[in-house]
C-alpha cells in the first residue's frame, strides 16, 4: 500500500508511463523483439540529452532558462577532441573545466548582477557558439578506442550506458533530496518568500546555473567520446531538447516543481518519439519539427489544466 | 534590551522615520501603533534587516546591530513574522519548517521521516492542528500565519518581531496568540508588535509607542493609555464617532440568493436591499470569502439561484458578474486587482474606460485627469501625485485606491472580502465613511470582516456562518459583538429561539 501511494504521489510516474508505453509501441513495431542491446544502445543514444537536460532542470527549477547548454556541450565535445592526443586526464579535465566556467559565468550574470536568464543566456550560447569554431573548425579530433569501447560498451551484466544513464536519475535524484534541492524548489516557488526564510537566493539560483554547465560539459564529453569525435555544431541540436526534455518530463516552466528521474524519462521520450520517425518512414530532418511541435503541445496541454483547476476550483 | 538610537529612514522623498529612539526591555511586550505610513513597519523592518537605515543605530545587548538580511538578523537571534507572508505555498509545513536546518545523512540527503516528525512535534508543541506534509498553499491563510509564527518562535529568537501578525488570525486564535506570548515573556524575550486592532494592543502590550509620519510622539505603559488618547496621538485629531451615522436601507431588494451550494457553501440562502449594508461574521474559513466569490463567478458553484435587480444571473466569468454591476474588493489585495508598478490614475480608470466619453475612440486624457484628481482628493490618498506607482503607496491608500477603482464603475452590488485587513485606524474611518456613502447611493454592500466591531459599526443586517451555512441571521438591534461571537462559536444569544 505504502508503495502504491508513493508512485501515486511520485511526480516522475506521469513520465515514466509515457515512455513505457512509448517503448512498448516501439517493441510492437519490432515485432517483439527488444534485445539488450538495443536498449543499450538507446542508452547511449539518450545519454548526453538527459545530463544536458538534467542541468536545465535544475535552472528551470528556480524559474530560470539556460539557452546556452548546447553550445556548452561543442565546447567540451571539441576540447576534448583537441587535447586528447595530450592524454585523457587533460583532455577530460579542460572539457569539465570549460563547463564550469561556463556554468559560472551564466550564473554570475543572472543570480548575482540579475540580468534577464533568456538574454545572459541567449548571449552565451553565441559566444560558445563561436568559442567551439575556434577550438575545432570542423567535426573530427581523435578521441581513443578504448574509451570509446568502455563507454559504450556491453560489459559485465548490465551494460555501461545503461549504468550511466541510471547513475544521472540518481545523481538528480541525490540533489534534490538534500537542502540545496529543497531550496531550488523553495527559490522556483517564492524567491522573495525564500530570501525573508533566510535561504541564500543569489548562492542558490548560481548553484544551479553552474550545475547546469557542469552537467552539460559531461554530456558533450559522453557525445564526443560516443561517436570517437568532437563537433563544434552538435550542442546546436541539443538547445531546444534540453527544454523539451525537462517540459516532457512534468516540470513547469515557472519553475519551482518536478522530478529529476522525470526529467530523464523525458529525455527517454523524446528519443523514442525520434526512432517512431524511423518507423514511419519520415527523414531525420522532420526530427526538429516534431521537437517544436512536441515542446508547444506539452507547454499548451500544461496551461489548459492550469486552465481547468482553475475554472473548477477545489 | 534592544535599543534604538536616532534612526533615520528617508525612502526618495519621503521621510520615512525620524530620529526615531526607544528601548524595547526583555520579558516586555512593545507595541507600535500609528497610522498607515507613519514608519513602524519601516522601524521593523530595519530591525530585521530587510531595510538598511541612512543613520542612528540599534543595539541588541549593549553589541551594534548591523544587519543587512533577514538571515544576519536570524544569526543575532531577531526573527520577524510580517503581514506578507515569508511561507513558500509550493512547499509542505515540514519542508517551511525546517528549510534552513532540517536533519541531513551523512551523504547530506534530508532525513524525510525525521524532519515530518520533527515537525510533528512542533506543530503539536504550539498546539497547531495542521499536518506536516500538507502543501502550505492549500492551508486558510489564518493557518499560514499560525505556522510563521511559530516557524519563528520554535528558532528560539532573542527578539520577536511581529508585523500585523494578528491580521489574518480569527478570534481564536488570537487567544491562540495571547498565551504564546506569554509564554515567551515569561522566557525573558523582547517582543515588538505591531497591529491595528486596539484590544489587542491592550491584550498584548506592556508598553505602547505611538508614531506619527515618521517620528515617534509618545511612549507610555499601556495601562496607562486610553484608547481616545492614542487615537489623538496618531491621527492628530480626536477619534470622534469612529463608523459614520447610517441611512436607511431602501425598500426595494436588489439581491436575492437561494439555496447557493458549492463544495464550500450549503444552501446559502438571504436577500439584500439596495442601500443595505450585510455583514457577514463568523469564525476565520466559514465559507464568507466563497460566498462572495461565488456571487462574483470566481468560486464554481452547484446549485442554487442568483436574482440580482428582478433578473435571474448565473455569470459564468468575473467579467460577466460585473457587466452585471457587481463589484468584489478581494482580500489579498496584492495578488488581485492593483497593477503595482502602475500609476494610481492608471489603475483607477483602467476598469472604467469603456465609459469614459471617447470621440473617435480616444479617451480625453484631461477628463479622465479630472476624475482622478478628484477621486484623490476626496479619499484623502496620501501620495506624490497621480503618477506615483501604487506599489509606492502605503497598504491602506492601495486600499483606497482599489475600492475608487470600483465605486467608479457605479456598481449596484459590491462585495468587500475584508478590505480593512492591516489598515490603521485613520484610514479605516475613511473607507467606512466611503462605504456608507456608497450605501446611502443605493449601492447593496456585502461586507466580511474578521473585525467584529467593524460589523457592528458598519452593518444592518448580519448573517454569521458556520462551515458554509447560516447560522444566525441579525437584524438592526440585534447586532451585537457579542451575539455575533455567540452564533460564531456555536452558543445561541439569549433568548434567541434554539
Amino acid at each position: 500500500m505504502r508503495l502504491v501511494e508513493a508512485i501515486r504521489r511520485s511526480e516522475a510516474t506521469g513520465p515514466t508511463a509515457m515512455f513505457l508505453v512509448l517503448l512498448a509501441v516501439v517493441i510492437a513495431l519490432k515485432g517483439g523483439r527488444y534485445s539488450l542491446f538495443d536498449a543499450q544502445n538507446l542508452a547511449a543514444n539518450v545519454l548526453p540529452l538527459a545530463l544536458v537536460g538534467l542541468g536545465q532542470y535544475f535552472v528551470i527549477l528556480v524559474r530560470g532558462i539556460d539557452l546556452s547548454l548546447g553550445p556548452v556541450m561543442s565546447v567540451s565535445s571539441c576540447l576534448a577532441a583537441v587535447l586528447f592526443p595530450y592524454g585523457a586526464v587533460p583532455a577530460i579535465a579542460a572539457a569539465i573545466a570549460g563547463g564550469v566556467a561556463a556554468g559560472i559565468g551564466n550564473g554570475l550574470l543572472v543570480a548575482w548582477l540579475d540580468l534577464s536568464p533568456v538574454i545572459v543566456t541567449l548571449a552565451t550560447m553565441s559566444v560558445w557558439q563561436g568559442v567551439s569554431l575556434v577550438v575545432l573548425a570542423t567535426p573530427g579530433g581523435t578521441i581513443p578506442a578504448g574509451l570509446q569501447m568502455a563507454l559504450t560498451a556491453a560489459t559485465v551484466v548490465v551494460p555501461v550506458p545503461i549504468l550511466l544513464l541510471i547513475a544521472t536519475a540518481l545523481f538528480g535524484a541525490w540533489v534534490m533530496s538534500t537542502r540545496l534541492g529543497l531550496h531550488l524548489r523553495a527559490i522556483g516557488g517564492d524567491a522573495g518568500a525564500a530570501e525573508a526564510s533566510g535561504v541564500r537566493v543569489r548562492r542558490q539560483r548560481f548553484a544551479a546555473y553552474a550545475l547546469a554547465g557542469t552537467l552539460a560539459a559531461l554530456g558533450g564529453l559522453y557525445s564526443a567520446i560516443a561517436t570517437s569525435a568532437g563537433s563544434p555544431i552538435i550542442g546546436d541540436s541539443y538547445i531546444l531538447p534540453s527544454i523539451a526534455a525537462v517540459v516532457l518530463g512534468g516540470v513547469p516552466l515557472i519553475g519551482g516543481r518536478g522530478s529529476p528521474v522525470g526529467v530523464v524519462m523525458g529525455a527517454l521520450t523524446l528519443n523514442i518519439i525520434g526512432s517512431l520517425l524511423y518507423f514511419a518512414n519520415l527523414s531525420d530532418f522532420y526530427q526538429s519539427l516534431i521537437n517544436g511541435v512536441i515542446l508547444i503541445a506539452v507547454v499548451a496541454a500544461a496551461a489548459l489544466r492550469s486552465w481547468v483547476w482553475r475554472a473548477v476550483p477545489a | 534590551m534592544l535599543r534604538v538610537q536616532d534612526l533615520d529612514k528617508w525612502f526618495g522623498a519621503t521621510h520615512a522615520v525620524r530620529d526615531v529612539s526607544f528601548d524595547a526591555l526583555p520579558a516586555s511586550v512593545l507595541g507600535l501603533v500609528g497610522e498607515n505610513g507613519a514608519g513602524k513597519s519601516t522601524v521593523i523592518k530595519m530591525l530585521a534587516g530587510v531595510v538598511t537605515p541612512d543613520s542612528g543605530q540599534m543595539l541588541l545587548d549593549g553589541a551594534a546591530l548591523r544587519v543587512a538580511s533577514p538571515r544576519e538578523a536570524l544569526a543575532r537571534g531577531v526573527d520577524s513574522v510580517f503581514q506578507e507572508l515569508a511561507l513558500i505555498d509550493n512547499l509542505t509545513v515540514a519542508e517551511n519548517l525546517l528549510l534552513l536546518d532540517a536533519p541531513q545523512r551523512p551523504w547530506r540527503s534530508i532525513r524525510r521521516r525525521a524532519a515530518r516528525q520533527a515537525a510533528t512535534e512542533i506543530l503539536s508543541r504550539y498546539e497547531l492542528e495542521i499536518r506536516s506534509d500538507d502543501r502550505v498553499g492549500d492551508l486558510p491563510l489564518g493557518r499560514r500565519q499560525m505556522l510563521e509564527i511559530v516557524r519563528a518562535v520554535h528558532r528560539d529568537p532573542r527578539v520577536l518581531l511581529l508585523d500585523e501578525a494578528t491580521s489574518a488570525l480569527g478570534e481564536g486564535e488570537v487567544r491562540w496568540l495571547v498565551r504564546l506570548v506569554q509564554r515567551l515573556r515569561a522566557q525573558g524575550k523582547i517582543v515588538l508588535f505591531i497591529s491595528h486592532r486596539w484590544e489587542e494592543i491592550t491584550t498584548f502590550c506592556d508598553r505602547v509607542a505611538v508614531m506619527r509620519n515618521g517620528a515617534l510622539v509618545h511612549i507610555a505603559e499601556a495601562a496607562a493609555l486610553p484608547q481616545e488618547q492614542a487615537v489623538e496621538l496618531m491621527t492628530g485629531h480626536g477619534l470622534g464617532d469612529a463608523y459614520p451615522s447610517r441611512a436607511a436601507p431602501r425598500r426595494e431588494t436588489l439581491l436575492s440568493v437561494e439555496g447557493l451550494r458549492s463544495a464550500v457553501l450549503r444552501g446559502v440562502s438571504f436577500s439584500l436591499a439596495a442601500g443595505e449594508v450585510l455583514g457577514l461574521g463568523g469564525l476565520v474559513g466559514q465559507g464568507q470569502s466563497e460566498l462572495m466569490r461565488a456571487l462574483f463567478a470566481a468560486h464554481r458553484l452547484d446549485g442554487g439561484r442568483i436574482v440580482l435587480r428582478g433578473q435571474a444571473m448565473r455569470p459564468h466569468r468575473p467579467d460577466q458578474a460585473i457587466a452585471a454591476g457587481i463589484a468584489y474588493v478581494p482580500q489579498e489585495r496584492k495578488a488581485e486587482g492593483l497593477f503595482l508598478d502602475k500609476s494610481i490614475g492608471f489603475n483607477m480608470t483602467y476598469a472604467l474606460l469603456d465609459r469614459l466619453p471617447a470621440p473617435a475612440g480616444l479617451i480625453r486624457r484631461g477628463h479622465e485627469r479630472g476624475i482622478v484628481a478628484d477621486a484623490i482628493a476626496r479619499l484623502r490618498i496620501r501620495t506624490a501625485g497621480p503618477g506615483a506607482p501604487v506599489r509606492s503607496l502605503s497598504g491602506g491608500n492601495q486600499q483606497k485606491v482599489l475600492l475608487q477603482k470600483w465605486l467608479l464603475t457605479r456598481p449596484a452590488l459590491l462585495l468587500l472580502d475584508d478590505v480593512t485587513r492591516g489598515v490603521d485606524i485613520g484610514t479605516k474611518q475613511e473607507i467606512y465613511a466611503i462605504i456608507r456613502e456608497a450605501a446611502a447611493a443605493g449601492t447593496g454592500i456585502i461586507l466580511y470582516s474578521t473585525d467584529t466591531t467593524e460589523l457592528v459599526g458598519l452593518a444592518d443586517t448580519v448573517l454569521v456562518l458556520v462551515e458554509g451555512s447560516i447560522r444566525r441571521q441579525l437584524h438592526g438591534a440585534e447586532v451585537t459583538a457579542a451575539a455575533i461571537v455567540d452564533a460564531a462559536i456555536g452558543r445561541e444569544a439569549e433568548g434567541a429561539p434554539g
